[in-house]
């Protein structure tokens, strides 16, 4: 039975692709569909499956919307196609407009055996805050699970406002680490995929670039960055995986 | 100096007829127009499940190549692919944006006689955004921008 996992947050800069990559690893035969103005998730090359948001604001307001609703039949067709779990990284300003469009067709997709599930990642930032519980009712009646991270990246949330998120939300952490400098670099190229693949055996290369004690933190940072993103998708991946 | 008008017209129509016939200036190699050609059946083959490097080495068959007989990466293909899209893209943007603006509404009416096939006659193409130099290494788009940060890290890393 496929399953499709939406990773959302219409607020930019909330770490969804981050998130969507520390799932990728946690599950390498998920394929992934990538809803965004631009390929983000190049490293993954062909388990991708790139769909680009591009309608344009004033076509929207003429056709009364549809032309964004056309915008997304790529997207809506590939989940129907899915023959496993899927991981669709849901770009900003977008997941408000795809799932209503979702919980439309969610009679259609479940005689399929289409089962969602929703990650929504929240931030201290007011945007996020504000617009994570909006996601998580929109995909309340479609979704057998819902998750929320709270990346502390700009701080952590306050309590207060995490009392809401934990009813019927599995919610996790990801603590803001400070990365050496030269391993963010390396990060921002690379994603996480290479940290698994290649890292250790190019330690000789990294120290003859950066030196001994530089070397040692690159690999170290962004071993455990991999490990604590990896550990804050964790049951999202355990549902993905069915 | 004083110019010669005659001869810079004459000198100038000559090296126009010699370059190719592009219509994009900096169009210096012969991939983009040859995957602008073939992008629906790029497309195609991608909706059927054939990767980027199967293409790219299906192109390079037919003598589309990167440089002086180097094969057509993926990477490269991509990149271009991404291009040539968001050229499409840009243009189709740009003419929506022409037909909502009501200063440009001309009631047909009010077309001067010397213009009466004016609202018949197809849309002109548009000229494409000029492209950087194929191998000039300076990135386009974001998405060149994120490949070449790859590709350095790949080097870094001694992947490829």
């Amino acid at each position: 039975m496929p399953r499709i996992l939406l990773v959302a947050q219409d607020k930019g800069g909330s770490g969804k692709s981050t998130l969507t990559r520390a799932l990728a690893e946690c599950l390498p035969a998920a394929r992934l569909i990538e809803i965004e103005a631009n390929r983000r998730l190049i490293e993954l090359e062909d388990r991708v499956s790139f769909f680009p948001v591009r309608a344009e604001r004033g076509e929207i307001n003429r056709t009364g919307g549809a032309a964004a609703r056309a915008e997304f039949d790529g997207p809506l067709n590939a989940i129907a196609a899915a023959q496993g779990p899927v991981i669709v990284d849901v770009g900003a300003n977008t997941a408000g407009s795809l799932l209503p469009l979702i919980g439309e067709a969610q009679a259609r997709y479940a005689r399929r055996g289409v089962e969602f599930a929703l990650l929504v990642v929240l931030t201290s930032e007011p945007g996020a805050l504000a617009n994570a519980p909006v996601l998580l009712d929109l995909a309340k009646p479609f979704t057998a699970a819902r998750f929320a991270v709270e990346n502390q990246v700009e701080g952590p949330v306050d309590p207060k406002a995490l009392k809401g998120f934990t009813k019927d939300v599995t919610l996790t952490q990801l603590e803001k680490l400070s990365l050496d400098e030269r391993a963010n670099e390396l990060l921002q190229k690379g994603g996480l995929r290479f940290i698994g693949e290649d890292l250790v055996a190019a330690e000789d290369r990294l120290t003859e670039r950066y030196g001994f004690a530089e070397a040692g933190r690159i690999v170290e940072d962004l071993t455990s960055f991999r490990a604590r993103t990896m550990q804050a998708v964790s049951p999202a991946a355990r549902w993905l995986e069915g | 100096m004083s110019l010669d008008p005659k001869r810079l017209a004459r000198d100038a129509n000559r090296a126009q007829a010699q370059r190719p016939d592009t219509g994009i200036g900096r169009e210096t190699t012969g991939v983009t127009r040859a995957v602008r050609a073939g992008l629906p059946v790029i497309r195609q083959l991608r909706a059927a499940g054939v990767t980027w490097a199967a293409i790219a080495e299906a192109m390079s068959a037919q003598g589309v190549t990167q440089g002086a007989g180097t094969p057509l990466s993926a990477t490269r293909l991509t990149a271009i692919v991404t291009q040539v899209e968001a050229q499409i893209r840009r243009k189709a943007e740009r003419e929506a944006g022409r037909r909502s603006r009501s200063d440009l509404t001309v009631s047909s009416g009010l077309l001067p006689p010397s213009h009466p096939a004016a609202t018949s006659l197809p849309a002109p193409a548009a000229a494409p955004a000029p492209l950087p130099p194929s191998g000039s290494g300076v990135p386009a788009t974001e998405e060149e921008i994120r490949r070449a940060g790859l590709n350095d890290l790949h080097k870094l890393l001694k992947k490829s």
